[in-house]
Formats: structure tokens, C-alpha cells, sequence
């Protein structure tokens, strides 16, 4: 906020405010200032839409505006729609019902969205709701929910009574049954728009029933979001705290010659300067994960080389933000400008400029051609099985350095508590890998720190990274006071993570229309530090090599460094690139064979009961274990996707097109993982209290998944309770058990498994108490049921009943467990993806007119907030496939780090996207679940490359399907 | 009629321009809304501005909007397909042309913006390409082509990303005046339309592949307006 004082009245949800503003401030930071904090910021360019507010009843951009310039108006937030007694407005209600709130950063936005158009448009069209909704992303839901939410709302607010959201439950047929979806899953007629479908769920006939698990449950933080209350990390700031904020490189590659901040330190109101002279040089790295993180640790909190545009040079602590900008500019920084290596190809050539020269980083494989790291893994004889194969092909495929887009952009606060142990609320997905990480780096004992995880709005894995906490702590160290720091946007593109770049090239032996041998070549580039450079690219190399798992399989990979930003932990993590290759050149195969795809990938694709013949020798960052895929519905899932897409008819119908507009349809399919196999941890603790209910404390972190609800379904199913009796809370390293947090695909396998480990203790707890309570000698005699524990002859005590006499009458204890879990498997979830496209032949735009995920996760243990994941998966890797690219000129400048230009898909760019569920029970999982997150975003890649050979006949083996590469392809340029 | 500011309305009136036409005008300190609003204001100008997303049209003067070209390109676009002009503070108006490249020699601020009234016998189309829908035009034409009889009495084309300045007014479609909107005179309006553009490449897409599509696009607007799809 400016130090200017005028005078504005604005009339925020019907209470006349008198606030006091500086001239240039935006009516956001006014309004957040005056403690509406549903109002969020998510860029400053006006490009992301989470600052909408209603001013007079039409949505604005609260950032965007003056708040001298719209004295007098009325304001609504969305603290202004909940009602005097608590009552959530209809849409915050429809909101809630329908998994339309993810992470919940975008929902007051949304929200206000559509309370603006029902105001004008009682009953509007699914197409007037996408038209409104382009004003906000969402990088969670894929919008598919949100439009269903506002059709609800309208339809309340009309009067009208609307049926309980739920999912379809069908049995699944065997595979001599015929197979009939519901009508409006075959998208024809009526339905061929983008009406929002419930998930369908397929349950084999011998899989057990379950009460809670299964249940479309409410997210049990939805409605505190929805009614926008202050619960992200930047909401609630301690008294005094001071902005921190980050002085970063300009350049790509350059020695730091002298940096003066003595102008910097003299301006009133700066209260300590951060650069590599005053910090000590700790080497590290900032990926989150287990310890021992793998080597090379090949950074330092400064350092006097910066290595991308974006890097760290200083940071500063000052009273309020424009201050601490000022102090920035006075930052006088001399840089040697070094030559940029941009390409990851040159990287590696003699000659090219040295990106780690430093003598302190060990670890590097070849620091002088710039390869951090190098991955050799072979199994069978592969030039054996080259030479003995009918046809050996191959083919080169390219995927993007993609940015995650989180839209609430890293933002941390750190203080010093009471007893003067430092106290750091980060926007994170890994709170004990913070606390372990930093406390080198800040110079304190790791009992000295706590991690607060309070509700982080996306993550993606962009906040599987230590990027702020380290600094924001060391100023507070300085300064004594709390300090808050927040990446700009810019910043999230310039000084946060994205997805590895990829080169991949495979090579394929096929003898008999058999698979036998396929090596991989995959260059990878990790940007100007290693981080997650060597475990996204062994996982990539082992999805790659097993989906259609030869006996014989070489992987081969480099993993070099440029100066670009960092690559790093990204939703698909290297299983989506190499599954992109590998699937592309399964259908340029089948095609050079005269083969049908599907045929020819069915009869390859791993199946039940064969081991993963990489499994041992790639693990993530060290040797695997050994592993068999031990539950799989692939088939089933192909088989309905073919079904609804009507697939073959369609290939039929494409055949021998003209005209202008082609269409096409293609499919994919993959594998993904639960959990990495032997190393993560995870632990959870229940608590009983006196009225029976629970306190769940799970050091796992929902990021916007649903993993707090969906854990909290699998303590009520074991402890037959609804999740209303559950408190739960996640995550804090002081007052929750570890877990390794919100990656990998481990949350529902990992976690969920230490969650029933930990309510079957308690549960026994019960019985034995309620068994001391009813005089039994047995207590599995017992039966614990809807609140009550039941003996055989009829008595019961309640759950209440237990807990007031285990904590005040006899046999006096603390009913409480904790429990953990680790995997040595990692079971693959399995999934077939569907995609439709209208291909302009002279333009190459693509239009995608379809997206259909058929997917085995295993037990899926809330439906809603499964599909959930899969559409907002979808969506991002929708992005992926056509258009989200980081780019950067042979200087390493970024020429499009603004989510505008970078360009992430909108309401009205999503078609009609569906989720269909094929259940398998696996042995390893909670109630037989496996993961969902994941794999959802590993389809769409090759599935559009599928679908637009079918439209055009040529092959596209890059990504993004930008026009002009598809103009290109198709005319031979 | 009338369109709001803030809280109060002003009138939207119609006025004479100086070459004699009659123009109704937008003040400038209407919100896009408004203009979205008025029934005066021609379906292409509208098409654009309704696509804009609600918070930009309900915050967003006209002024603003059309200050700078950059700011709305298919706005712009469709301004100069249109022969909008600005009228000044200071009574003078200027072709929107020349405001846009400050070529006018008033110094005078905008007052508002005039949009032609007689569309009689004027149709229009438009095409673009962008990566998805909703993003921003790689490459977007707009053409409002007037007839006389069966022939082109008077024709206007504006294109986006094929010239340095973001929005250019296309001289080669001045070759359909006086003859009849064919497939053949279409054709060599955009072959001479890929001739006239001076694309530059950059993230978005290459000169060679803007160049490409100047003529792809110019084909299929002028192709919308021989079939007679979009009255004005
Ligand atoms: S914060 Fe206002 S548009 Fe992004
Ligand atoms: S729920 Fe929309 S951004 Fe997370």
C-alpha cells in the first residue's frame, strides 16, 4: 500500500466502508487490505481473473482498478453471500455439492461470476456459463464441474428441486456381455454438447461393497472455501509483517562483478538485504524429496553466478511492498555477461560454455559438457532381439518445457514463535522436506522449525519445491520480525519449476506383430539446476519401457543443464513424455504393418501377472524393487472408450475425407504409478474425543485434490462413522506424523493405507474398551456399527458412550493410534484416453471436439472428487498437447512468462470432456485403490496425435500441435 | 437512446461526419459494455467486444479500448474494416486510421467514437486462427465489403498479425471495386494480399506462416461476404 492518505467509500457488501488508500493502489489490495480476503490475486497483469469482484453488480478486475477511481461504488465479494445466520448463498451451495472446488483459489471468482450472470440470465445456457467463465481460469477442474455448479445454482434460484449429485454405479459386464452405456455417454444428439455428465463408475460384480468408500462425499473443506475465508497461506499475517521481496537475474548466464546494496539498506523503512556476500554458502537442492536427496546439490540460497533468467540475486525486507520494490531498484548489480546455452542438444557439444563451473558441486557427470546426469538400464539382450526382429523402426518425438500455472503463485510467511523456534506457513506440498531442507540453509536445529501447511490453492508439483521458505526465513532471522514473501507471475514463470523438455527416441524390434525389443534414447533438459532432473527421467524411461514391457529394453538418458529455468516436478512426471513416444510409435507401427492399433497395442501392452522387467533397475534416483503388475482393467477400459466413442465407425466414416475441415478421433493408453516403491513414507494419527468423534492428523497435504477427504472416507469405513465425526487436519510438522507429502501418486495409496492401518488400531481399541464396558471376555465377538459397538446378545454402547468412559470412568486412557505405511510395489494404475478433433486443413488449427478418460484406479474412493482429478488432468494436458510452451529466445529471454501469451485453455476451449471408472480391487491398496492423479494427464499427448493422423494422415512428433506446426506437417515443410 | 457511466447515463446521439456520412456516437467514457449494448453498434465491433471476458467489458472504457490498437487488435480490426473515426474534444474527428497512427495534427483529446450508419448493401466477414478459441488471433482478418448492383461498390479489409503495427488496412482489396465478388476476383485479392503484408515472426507463428494465412484469411471473409452470410 502507498504511504499517500486519501479517503474512499465503497460500499462492500452492503456496510458502507470508509478506507483509507494511496493514490495508486488497486481496489485489490484495498479490499484485502480492509480483510476481504476471498478477493485473491493470482497475477498483476490482469490476466488470470482471481481478483474479480462485482462492482455495481458487473464483475471487475479488482487489480486492475484504482480504488480512488471507484469511490462510491458498491462492491460485492464473497463473504457477501453467505448469509447473517452462516446460511451458504445457492451458489456457494451448488459449489460445494458438486466438486466445483478443487484447491478453491478460483472459487470466489467463479463464484461471482455466476452470481452475475444468474442475476441477468436466470437460466442460462451451458454455453452463456463457459462464455462467463473465460473471466477466471481454473487450472484444477477442467471447468467441468464449475459449469455444472452454476446450472445447478440457476436451476435453485429458479425454484426448481434438483436430484443429489451423485455418480452412475453399473456393474461391469463380463467380456462376452454385451455393453451398453448410458445415452448421453455415447455424446450423440442432444448430447453431443458440453452438458457436464456425472462420472460413470463400473464395478466388476465380486468386488466387495463398501459404505463410506465410493460415496460421493463433500470435500470436507469445501464449504470453508466457498465461503472464501481466510485459509491460504497469505489470508492471515502475523502483527508487524514485513514484504520480502526477491531481486532476480535479468540474464541468463553471468558472474555477478559487484553488487551494492548500500542505497538499498540506507532507504527508510528496509530492514535487512539478503545477497551471497551475508549468506552463508550451504549447498543444496531445492527438489522435495525423501532424504537423501540425490546428488548433485548444485545450489546455494545466493550465489555470485546467476544461471537463468529469473535466478536469485538478492532479496530484501522493507514495511510494505512498494518499499521493498524501491529497494530493489536500488540494488546496483554489475554482471559479467557469460554466453547463454539455450538448447539442450548444444548443451552438450565441446566447446559450449560451462553452466556449473563451480569447484563446490559434486555429483555433476560431466560438468564440462554440461550432462548432469547420465542413466543406463538394460534387461534381456536388446541388439540380440534388434537383429532377430522382422521389422525394427524408429522415430524421434519432442514434448515442451510446460509451466504448471498454480494459481495462487508461491507465498510463504515466517516468524519467530514464543519460543524462539522459527515458524514457516508455506504455500507448500512438502512441509517435512522443508523442515529438513532448510535448516541448513537458515543455520537452525530441524526441532528449532515447524511447517505449517494451511490450504494451498494448486501445486502440481510446482510446490514440491523449497523456493521461498529459505530466504523469507533468513530474513526473519535478520530482522526479528515476520516476514511474507510471494512470487510475482512473472516470477512463476522465470524462478519457479515447469515440466522437463524431452527429446525421446525410440527404437522398436517387432517379430510377429510382437513387441520385442525397445530401447529409449531420452534427453532431458533440467534447466539451470539438477533438482528432480535424474528421478523424472528414470521414472520416465521405466513408464516408457513397461507399458508395453519387452523382454528385451534398453533405456539410455542424459539430463543436461541450460540457462533456463529449472525443470522440476510436474503432474506426469516424465511418464507423460516418454508415454507420449511410446505410444505415437505403437500407431506409426500399426500402420506401416497394415495392422489395427487398437489390435496391435492390445496384444503388447503389459498384462496381468507379468513382471515389470525394469522395475529393479530404474527406480527414482536409485535401484527399484521388483515388481509384477498385480490388477489391471486396460482392456475393459479400452473396450468401453471404443464403445462410447463409437470409435470404429467413426475411423470409417474419416476415411477418404475432403474439404476443409477434417475430422478425426484417436485413442491412447498408459500406465502410471502408486507411490514410489521402497522409499516414501507416510503416517497418520486418530484421536479419540468424548463424543465419539476423531481427530484425523495426516501430515499428507491436499493441495486442492480432495486427500483430506478421501482419507478421512477410509478412518469412516473402517470405523463405520460418518466423515462428519472426523476433525481433519493436515499438515504440520509439530502437530502431525510425517509423511513425505502431496507427489508421486502416493496420497490415496500411501497414505490412505496408513490411514486404515491406523483406524483398524483404533478400531481394536474400541472393541476391547467397549468389550471391558459390556462385560465380554471376547471382544471380536463384538460388532462396531453406525456409532455403536454391538455385542452378540444385543447390548451396545454408543461411540460417545466409549469415549466418556475411556476418558473419565474406568479403565481410563487415551483411545489413540498412529500408524504408517510404506510399499515396496508401486501398482499401476491403467487407463485408455479418447480424443475427437476437427482439423482445419489450411490453417492447422485444431478444434478438439471430445475428450473421454476411461480409467482403473484401482477402488475409487470418492467418485466426485476422482473425476475431479482426471477433468482438471485432462484439461491441463489439453494445454500440453496444443498449446502451452515456455519459450526463449538464443539469449535465454522468456518470451511469453505471462499466463496471456503462455496461454492456458479457458472455459469455452474445453469440449465435452467425461470420466468413466473401471474398478479393480488391488491387493496393496486401501479398500484395492491405486492413484488417479496422475495418470489422468498422460492421454491426451498422444491421443491427439492419434486423432489428427486420422483427420490428415501425417504423424505430428511435436508437441504442442501449434497451426503452424500442423500447417507445416501438412504441407511438407 | 442511452448506455451508462458508472452510475448515471448518457445519451448515445447520431451526428454528421465530416465527410458528410451519418455516424452514431459512442462517448468514450462508456464502458465496452455499453457498446456491446447498443443496438447501433455493427455486428463485427460487437462480435469482438462480446468475446471479451465480462470483467474487462463492464471496467473497461471505450477510450481505453480503442486508445491503442494492442490493446483489442480484433477491435481495432474491426474499426478500420469498419471506417470508424474519432471525434475530438475539440470538434475535429479523424479517420480511425489516423488515429491510431497519431497522425492526426489536432491535439485535442477523443471525445468519441463514430460508427458509420449506412450499412445498406454492406456485408462482412471475418476469420481467424489462433492456437484455441478463446486465446488471441495468430493471424485474423476482418472485410466489409459495400455492393452496387452485383458489383463492389466500396471494400475494406483489416488484418492482424501480418505487419509490424499490429492492425493493418489491406490496400490490395481496392482491386474487387468495380467488379463482381467471385471466386476468381477472391483469389487474387488474397494472392495479392500474402504479396502486400509484411509479417515478422515470433512466438506465435512464423512470417512465412502469417504471410500463408493473411491469404487464407482474406479468402475466407470475402468468401463469407460473396455468400451474402453477415449483413451489416
Ligand atoms: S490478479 Fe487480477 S487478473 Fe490476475
Ligand atoms: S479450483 Fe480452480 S484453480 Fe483450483
Amino acid at each position: 500500500m502507498s504511504d499517500q492518505n486519501l479517503s474512499v467509500t465503497l460500499t462492500v457488501n452492503g456496510l458502507e466502508r470508509q478506507l483509507s488508500v494511496g493514490r495508486v493502489d488497486c481496489l485489490l489490495d484495498v479490499l484485502r487490505g480492509a480483510g476481504y480476503k476471498s478477493v485473491k490475486r493470482g497475477c498483476d497483469t490482469g490476466d488470470c481473473g482471481m481478483c474479480v469482484v462485482l462492482m455495481n453488480g458487473q464483475p471487475v478486475r479488482s487489480c486492475m482498478l484504482r480504488a480512488v477511481e471507484v469511490d462510491g461504488a458498491a462492491v460485492t465479494t464473497v463473504e457477501g453471500l453467505v448469509a447473517a445466520d452462516g446460511t451458504l448463498h445457492p451458489i456457494q451451495q451448488a459449489f460445494v455439492e458438486t466438486g466445483a472446488i478443487q484447491c478453491g483459489f478460483c472459487t470466489p471468482a467463479q463464484m461471482l461470476l455466476a452470481k452475475a450472470l444468474i442475476d441477468t440470465n436466470p437460466d442460462p445456457a451451458e454455453a452463456d456459463i463457459r462464455q462467463v467463465m473465460n473471466s477466471a481460469h481454473c487450472r484444477c477442474t477442467g471447468y467441468v464441474r464449475l459449469v455444472e455448479a452454476v446450472q445447478r445454482a440457476a436451476a435453485v434460484m429458479r425454484g426448481e428441486e434438483v436430484p443429489p449429485v451423485s455418480h452412475i454405479a453399473l456393474t461391469l459386464p463380463g467380456p462376452d456381455d454385451p455393453l451398453q452405456l448410458p445415452e448421453p455417454y455415447y455424446r450423440r444428439d442432444q448430447y453431443a454438447t458440453s452438458v457436464p455428465l456425472p462420472p460413470l463408475v463400473y464395478t466388476p460384480p465380486e468386488m466387495e461393497r463398501t459404505k463410506y468408500i465410493g460415496a460421493p462425499q463433500v470435500k470436507v473443506d469445501a464449504v470453508k472455501l466457498a465461503k472464501g475465508y481466510p485459509v491460504f497461506t497469505d489470508d492471515v499475517l502475523p502483527e508487524g509483517t514485513l514484504v520480502g521481496a526477491l531481486l532476480t537475474s535479468p540474464h541468463a548466464h553471468a558472474r555477478i562483478k559487484s553488487i551494492d546494496t548500500s542505497k538499498a539498506e540506507a532507504l527508510p523503512g528496509v530492514h535487512a538485504v539478503l545477497t551471497y556476500k551475508n549468506v552463508e554458502r550451504v549447498k543444496y537442492a531445492t527438489g522435495g524429496q525423501s532424504w537423501p536427496q540425490p546428488e548433485p546439490y548444485d545450489q546455494v540460497v545466493f550465489d555470485d553466478k546467476v544461471r537463468h533468467v529469473g535466478d536469485r540475486v538478492a532479496a530484501v525486507a522493507a514495511d510494505d511492498a512498494r518499499i521493498a520494490r524501491r529497494a530493489l531498484r536500488l540494488i546496483k548489480v554489475e554482471y559479467e555477461i557469460l554466453p547463454a546455452v539455450v538448447n539442450m542438444v548444444k548443451a552438450m557439444e565441446p566447446g559450449t560454455p560451462v553452466i556449473h563451473d563451480e569447484p563446490d558441486t559434486e555429483g555433476i557427470y560431466d560438468a564440462q559438457r554440461n550432462i548432469v546426469y547420465h542413466i543406463e538400464a538394460e534387461g534381456g539382450d536388446v541388439e540380440k532381439a534388434f537383429t532377430e526382429a522382422d521389422h525394427v523402426f524408429e522415430g524421434e518425438y519432442l514434448t515442451p518445457k510446460q509451466q504448471h500455472v498454480n494459481l495462487e503463485p508461491h507465498v510463504c510467511v515466517t516468524y519467530w514463535d514464543e519460543d524462539d523456534r522459527m515458524v514457516v506457513r508455506s504455500s507448500t506440498q512438502v512441509p517435512f522436506h522443508v523442515r529438513r531442507i532448510i535448516a541448513p540453509l537458515i543455520g537452525l536445529p530441524i526441532k528449532r522449525i515447524r511447517v505449517i501447511k494451511p490450504r494451498i490453492g494448486g501445486g502440481f508439483g510446482n510446490k514440491q519445491e523449497i523456493l521461498l521458505e529459505d530466504i523469507c526465513s533468513l530474513l526473519t532471522i535478520r530482522t526479528g520480525r515476520p516476514v511474507k514473501m510471494e512470487y510475482t507471475r512473472t516470477q512463476e514463470f522465470n524462478a519457479s519449476r515447469s515440466r522437463h523438455p524431452n527429446i525421446i527416441r525410440y527404437k522398436v524390434g517387432v517379430k510377429d506383430n510382437t513387441v520385442t525389443a525397445m530401447d529409449l534414447y531420452l534427453l532431458g533438459d533440467t534447466g539451470a539446476y539438477g533438482t528432480h532432473g535424474l528421478t523424472v527421467q528414470m521414472v520416465g524411461g521405466f513408464k516408457g519401457l513397461t507399458l508395453y514391457n519387452p523382454p528385451n529394453a534398453r533405456f539410455l538418458c542424459d539430463v543436461v543443464y541450460t540457462n533456463t529455468p529449472p525443470a522440476g516436478a510436474f503432474r506426469g512426471y516424465g511418464s507423460m513424455q516418454c508415454q507420449y513416444g511410446v505410444e505415437v510409435i505403437m500407431e506409426e507401427i500399426a500402420e506401416q504393418l497394415g495392422l489395427d492399433a487398437v489390435e496391435f497395442k492390445r496384444n503388447n501392452w503389459i498384462k496381468i501377472g507379468e513382471p515389470m522387467h525394469l522395475s529393479e533397475a530404474l527406480g527414482e534416483g536409485r535401484e527399484g524393487q521388483k515388481q509384477d503388475l498385480v490388477t489391471s482393467a486396460l482392456d475393459e477400459c479400452v473396450r468401453i472408450g471404443l464403445e462410447a466413442t463409437d470409435f470404429y465407425a467413426k475411423r470409417e466414416q474419416y476415411k477418404n475425407q475432403n474439404g476443409r475441415i477434417r475430422r478425426g478421433i484417436g485413442f491412447a493408453v498408459m500406465i502410471h504409478g502408486s507411490a514410489i516403491a521402497g522409499l516414501d513414507m507416510a503416517a497418520a494419527t486418530l484421536k479419540m474425543n468424548d463424543d465419539g468423534s476423531f481427530n484425523l492428523l495426516i501430515g499428507a497435504t491436499d493441495i486442492g485434490t480432495g486427500s483430506d477427504t478421501i482419507l478421512a472416507q477410509i478412518a469412516s469405513e473402517v470405523l463405520s462413522i460418518p466423515v462428519e465425526d472426523l476433525i481433519v487436519y493436515s499438515s504440520d510438522t509439530d502437530f502431525t506424523p510425517f509423511d513425505k507429502g502431496a507427489y508421486a501418486s502416493s496420497t490415496t495409496y500411501l497414505s490412505g493405507m496408513a490411514v486404515r492401518k491406523t483406524a483398524l488400531k483404533i478400531k481394536k481399541m474400541l472393541l476391547d474398551h467397549a468389550a471391558f464396558m459390556l462385560e465380554i471376555d471376547d471382544p471380536d465377538t463384538l460388532t462396531l456399527a453406525d456409532r455403536k459397538v454391538t455385542a452378540p446378545d444385543g447390548r451396545s454402547v454408543t461411540l460417545e458412550d466409549v469415549g466418556l468412559s475411556s476418558f473419565h470412568v474406568e479403565n481410563q486412557h487415551q483411545i489413540m493410534a498412529t500408524d504408517s505405511h510404506i510399499s515396496y510395489v508401486s501398482p499401476p494404475p491403467t487407463a485408455a484416453q479418447f480424443v475427437e478433433v476437427a482439423v482445419d486443413m489450411e490453417t492447422g488449427q485444431i478444434d478438439t471436439e471430445r475428450l473421454l478418460m476411461v480409467v482403473d484406479c484401482g477402488r475409487v474412493i470418492n467418485p466426485i472428487t476422482a473425476a475431479g482429478q482426471v477433468e482438471g488432468g485432462i484439461s491441463q494436458a489439453l494445454g500440453f498437447a496444443l498449446t502451452e510452451e515456455m519459450l526463449y529466445d538464443d539469449e535465454g529471454q522468456p518470451l511469453n512468462p505471462r499466463i496471456g501469451p503462455y496461454y492456458i485453455p479457458r472455459a469455452t476451449d474445453m469440449p465435452p470432456t467425461d470420466v468413466i471408472f473401471v474398478q479393480t480391487d488391488e491387493p496393496t491398496g486401501p479398500y484395492g485403490a491405486k492413484s488417479v492423479a496422475e495418470i489422468s494427464i498422460d492421454g491426451v499427448g498422444p491421443a491427439m496425435v492419434s486423432a489428427v493422423h486420422d483427420a490428415t494422415g501425417v504423424w505430428m512428433r511435436q508437441l504442442p500441435l501449434t497451426p503452424e506446426r500442423v500447417w507445416r506437417s501438412l504441407n511438407g515443410k | 437512446m442511452t448506455g451508462s457511466v458508472g452510475d448515471s447515463f448518457i445519451e448515445i446521439t447520431r451526428t454528421s461526419g465530416e465527410d458528410g456520412k451519418e455516424y452514431v456516437s459512442l462517448p468514450l467514457q462508456l464502458m465496452v459494455q455499453a457498446a456491446v449494448d447498443c443496438e447501433d453498434t455493427p455486428a463485427p465491433l460487437r462480435r469482438t467486444l462480446t468475446a471479451l471476458p465480462w470483467q474487462r467489458r463492464a471496467a473497461t472504457t471505450l477510450e481505453r479500448a480503442v486508445y491503442s490498437p494492442d490493446r483489442i487488435p480484433e477491435a481495432a480490426a474491426a474499426l478500420l474494416a469498419l471506417d470508424a473515426r474519432v471525434a475530438l474534444a475539440d470538434g475535429a474527428q479523424v479517420p480511425i486510421i489516423e488515429f491510431f497512427a497519431r497522425t492526426s495534427a489536432s491535439q485535442s483529446p477523443p471525445a468519441s467514437l463514430l460508427l458509420p450508419v449506412d450499412r445498406a448493401d454492406c456485408c462482412w466477414g471475418s476469420a481467424r486462427v489462433a492456437r484455441m478459441s478463446a486465446d488471441q488471433p495468430i493471424v485474423a482478418a476482418v472485410a466489409v465489403v459495400k455492393s452496387e448492383g452485383t458489383i463492389v461498390g466500396s471494400a475494406r479489409l483489416a488484418l492482424i498479425g501480418v505487419c509490424r503495427e499490429t492492425v493493418r488496412l489491406s490496400q490490395s482489396v481496392d482491386l474487387l471495386v468495380g467488379k463482381e465478388l467471385n471466386a476468381e476476383q477472391i483469389e487474387a485479392a488474397a494472392a495479392a494480399v500474402a504479396q502486400e503484408v509484411s509479417p515478422v515472426s515470433d512466438y506465435l507463428g512464423s512470417a512465412e506462416y502469417r504471410r500463408e494465412m493473411a491469404a487464407v484469411l482474406t479468402r475466407r471473409a470475402l468468401e463469407q461476404i460473396r455468400e451474402g452470410e453477415n449483413r451489416l
